[in-house]
């Protein structure tokens, strides 16, 4: 897993989050501030899982229930935009193999995930 | 107002569910359910919350049917998708690629994230969703 935040200083106060390898061990507070969601885009090179999105300082896999849940399609490449943008508090997220918002089975790989928050 | 499904609107999208009032019981599956008569991309989707204090969950299965209330993990109650609009806001999603339904285009709104969750919003929440 490697977890990085890009920034585009004085150009855009956007900022890009991206977890390369993202599984069922959860990414918690990603941003360490609150914000929005304008995209996210996955890309999926193995068996179908799903994107879980916690708005939650603490999440424990199997017992926390995922506020969005996203089916990624095996060997996919996904996007989806949010105009006005998904208000967080926490950005926390992870990935596993079932559609279940509580499902804490790994995914067979690792998902690239990216999120353009601001 | 139960669930509408509109033909050939534009180059965008051949389909258009339009719901004015998305419920989340068992028995309001029944006009929510396989909405496209069977497989489908969903391209953008738009959820109306604004008339209510409490977030909502627009749930979606690729299948042709649902149950809302079942808790069991992974059956019948679990969504594919779940897609959350704050209170007091709309929700749009866009899918430049598009999300293939390889089945039918099932939905439901509740009150909860969690699976077995059924219970309906106080006042409506308009769903429209663009589809081909």
């Amino acid at each position: 897993m490697a977890l990085s935040k890009t920034k585009f200083e004085d150009a855009f106060k956007y900022e890009v989050v991206q977890e390369t390898s993202c599984d069922n061990t959860a990414i918690v507070n990603a941003t360490s501030k609150s914000g929005h969601i304008y995209a996210i885009h996955f890309v999926n090179s193995n068996n179908a899982a799903s994107l879980k999105l916690f708005d939650s300082e603490v999440v424990s896999m199997g017992s926390t229930n995922a506020d969005m849940v996203f089916r990624i399609a095996a060997n996919s490449t996904t996007m989806i935009e949010i105009p006005d943008g998904l208000p967080f508090t926490y950005l926390s997220f992870a990935v596993t193999a079932n559609p279940n918002p509580q499902d804490n089975t790994a995914p067979a790989a690792g998902v690239n995930v990216r999120f353009l928050v601001q | 107002m139960a669930s509408v499904t509109t033909s050939a609107l534009t180059e965008l999208g051949g389909k258009f569910v339009l719901n004015r009032s998305a419920k989340g019981g068992d028995n309001d599956i029944a006009s929510q359910k396989n909405v496209l008569t069977g497989s489908g991309t969903i391209y953008l989707i738009e959820i109306d919350n604004e008339a209510n204090s409490v977030p909502v969950y627009l749930k979606i299965v690729d299948g042709t049917n649902a149950t809302p209330s079942t808790s069991t993990a992974n059956g019948a109650g679990t969504p594919d998708y779940s897609f959350k609009a704050p209170a007091f806001d709309k929700m749009c999603f866009s899918f430049p690629a598009g999300v293939a339904l390889s089945t039918g285009l099932t939905y439901w709104v509740t009150t909860g994230p969690n699976v077995g969750t059924d219970t309906n919003a106080t006042s409506n929440v308009i769903v429209k969703i663009l589809c081909a």
